[in-house]
């Protein structure tokens, strides 16, 4: 199971000049698949927080429709291709829609979505992706900007195929990914050394120990008070790490809350077994069945119950766990 | 929820070296600059470290680099951040009027300095090149063609920013015009120095406080000679 958080907060130069911020994140959990999305709108176009809010939403969407189909993929071209074109329509609808140039709503663009055990990385512009593994951090991709500190690519660049990184593994050994766009990585990336700050993991263990509402409020905190300071840019972060397995104890505990007491302790063993089977993957109805020594309905009904205290959806005729499930986490 | 405190500590965190902005000064310090020109060019250039040392965001990104051409070309002081230059340039005015060689050597200068950042991971912005003239120039002409041809390579990819300024009636405005395929070249009005220097300062700091995307908002020119 994993957990996603992310969080942005005003420049102080635009704070100063009565701009919004422009960097914009985005995290979901959708059709078993996690993504986290970052974007920085440029700094002279009037709408790019429009832009960098839209590219961020809908990365994340398509990527949860289409993921089988990009890991899959052997012309990684032709799904850099697919990922543009897709964004760059959205764009073209979205400046149509507010009366703007398509330039206007520019923004860099990070993501990672990640499904059972296999993800996808994707970069465009500045920013840092880096991740923690067994043997500590690491840089997925770095910024690929021109020669000067103010020059990058946009989604809305030239030739923007040229200068996307894509990225496509297994995360056997993978236990947490960042994204941080350039005004946080002033405060977490060594630029002369190439090396992250002990800063991105801290992070990350953050989520692992405690509920993301949490987090998502300190990640908030430190941003404003420790991580703007160092720059006049906007700041924002993005996390997906790997979080501990839920243990079966602590099913029943959750189980307990949400029922607020009031299930039997028949009723609280399967139930709590049913959401250890989902937590691992979504399955049909079938699938769960194959665990336990009970009849189909009885099953069914518990499904149904499940899906009524909102801890389990159902897509397709797939059961999986209920996004809200995590805030309890 | 009780609030938990999550903080990052100092030994969480990175320091990189501040951006800079590299500025070279190309200052025609022939012997037609003698007497109130050269004075009010040195006053100028007094009013731009001024400025730069007490703008907050400019002080740690601004390095500046002189160069003289007067007789010979000379380099007065090397890019370096303005507390390593505690002592304001001083020109005197002399001589011929080497114009190739002296952008000859701000541009090698500057490659050198850009390498420099390179290896040592410092980000910079695009260099300014400001090249002021009273005449025409008299060095070596071939070396004087080949300086405007890299000058104007360098325009081209967008890897300079020129300022080309005529000074007084004699300027060669043709030749500065050459160096500067893009940005018409200005005449100062009269020897305006002290209002150019002033809105260059302005103008470095601007640049400093911009972000990647920003196109940057130069202060408005007031010391031209729209005539």
């Amino acid at each position: 199971m994993w957990k996603c958080v992310d969080e942005a907060v005003v420049g102080l130069s635009h704070v100063k000049n009565n701009i919004p911020c422009q960097d914009k994140t985005y995290s979901s959990y959708k059709n078993g698949v996690y993504t986290i999305a970052l974007a920085d709108g440029a700094g002279s176009c009037k709408a790019s927080d429009v832009g960098a809010s839209l590219v961020t939403q809908k990365i994340s969407e398509y990527l949860s429709e289409h993921f089988d189909k990009f890991i899959e993929s052997s012309d990684e071209n032709s799904v850099k291709v697919e990922l543009t074109t897709f964004l760059l329509e959205e764009l073209t609808k979205k400046a149509n829609e507010l009366n703007v140039q398509m330039n206007d709503l520019s923004s860099t663009l990070l993501f990672v979505a990640l499904k059972d055990n296999q993800y996808i990385i994707g970069h465009i512009g500045d920013g840092i992706i880096a991740g923690l593994d067994k043997l500590g951090l690491l840089v997925f991709s770095r910024p690929t900007n021109g020669e000067y500190l103010n020059t990058t690519y946009f989604i809305t660049s030239n030739a923007v195929v040229d200068h996307f990184k894509l990225i496509r593994s297994e995360c056997e050994d993978v236990y947490g990914f960042i994204l941080m766009s350039d005004g946080s990585a002033e405060s977490l990336y060594d630029r002369a050394k190439q090396t992250l700050g002990q800063g991105c993991e801290t992070m990350m263990r953050w989520l692992v120990d405690y509920p993301k509402e949490d987090v998502k409020m300190a990640l908030k905190d430190n941003l404003e008070k420790i991580i703007r300071k160092k720059t006049s840019d906007d700041c924002s972060i993005a996390l997906l790490v790997k979080g501990k397995d839920l243990e079966h104890l602590e099913l029943k505990k959750l189980l307990k809350r949400r029922y607020e007491g009031v299930i039997t302790l028949h009723q609280l063993e399967l139930k709590s077994k049913i959401l250890e089977i989902v937590l691992k993957k979504p399955l049909p109805l079938e699938g769960i069945k194959r665990y336990f020594y009970i009849k189909k309905r009885v099953i069914k009904r518990m499904l149904t119950e499940l899906i009524e205290k909102e801890l389990l959806t159902v897509s397709n005729g797939f059961y999986q766990i209920h996004p809200s499930f995590y805030n309890d986490l | 929820m009780a609030y938990i405190n999550l903080s990052l500590r100092d030994q969480d965190l990175v320091e990189n070296p501040t951006p800079r902005v590299p500025v070279v000064l190309c200052l025609d310090c022939s012997g037609s600059m003698n007497g109130q020109p050269i004075e009010e060019l040195n006053k100028g250039v007094r009013l731009f470290y001024d400025a730069i040392r007490n703008d907050e965001e400019a002080r740690w990104s601004a390095e500046i680099c002189v160069i003289s051409f007067g007789g010979s070309s000379e380099c007065v002081v090397d890019f370096a951040n303005i507390d390593r230059q505690p002592v304001v340039p001083y020109m005197t005015a002399q001589g011929p009027t080497p114009m190739g060689e002296a952008v000859t050597m701000a541009l090698d200068l500057l490659d050198k300095r850009k390498n420099e950042y390179k290896s040592k991971g410092v980000d910079y912005f695009q260099p300014w090149l400001v090249l002021m003239t009273d005449g025409q120039p008299n060095g070596d002409p071939r070396i004087l063609e080949s300086s405007i041809e890299r000058t104007r390579d360098l325009i081209k990819n967008r890897k300079l920013t020129i300022f080309p300024i005529g000074i007084g009636p004699d300027a060669d405005m043709g030749v500065l015009k050459e160096y500067s395929p893009e940005r018409t070249p200005l005449k100062l009005k009269g020897l305006n120095f002290s209002e150019f220097f002033i809105w260059l300062g302005k103008s470095i700091s601007e640049v400093s406080r911009s972000n990647p995307g920003e196109k940057v908002k130069l202060p408005k020119v007031g010391w031209d000679d729209l005539n």
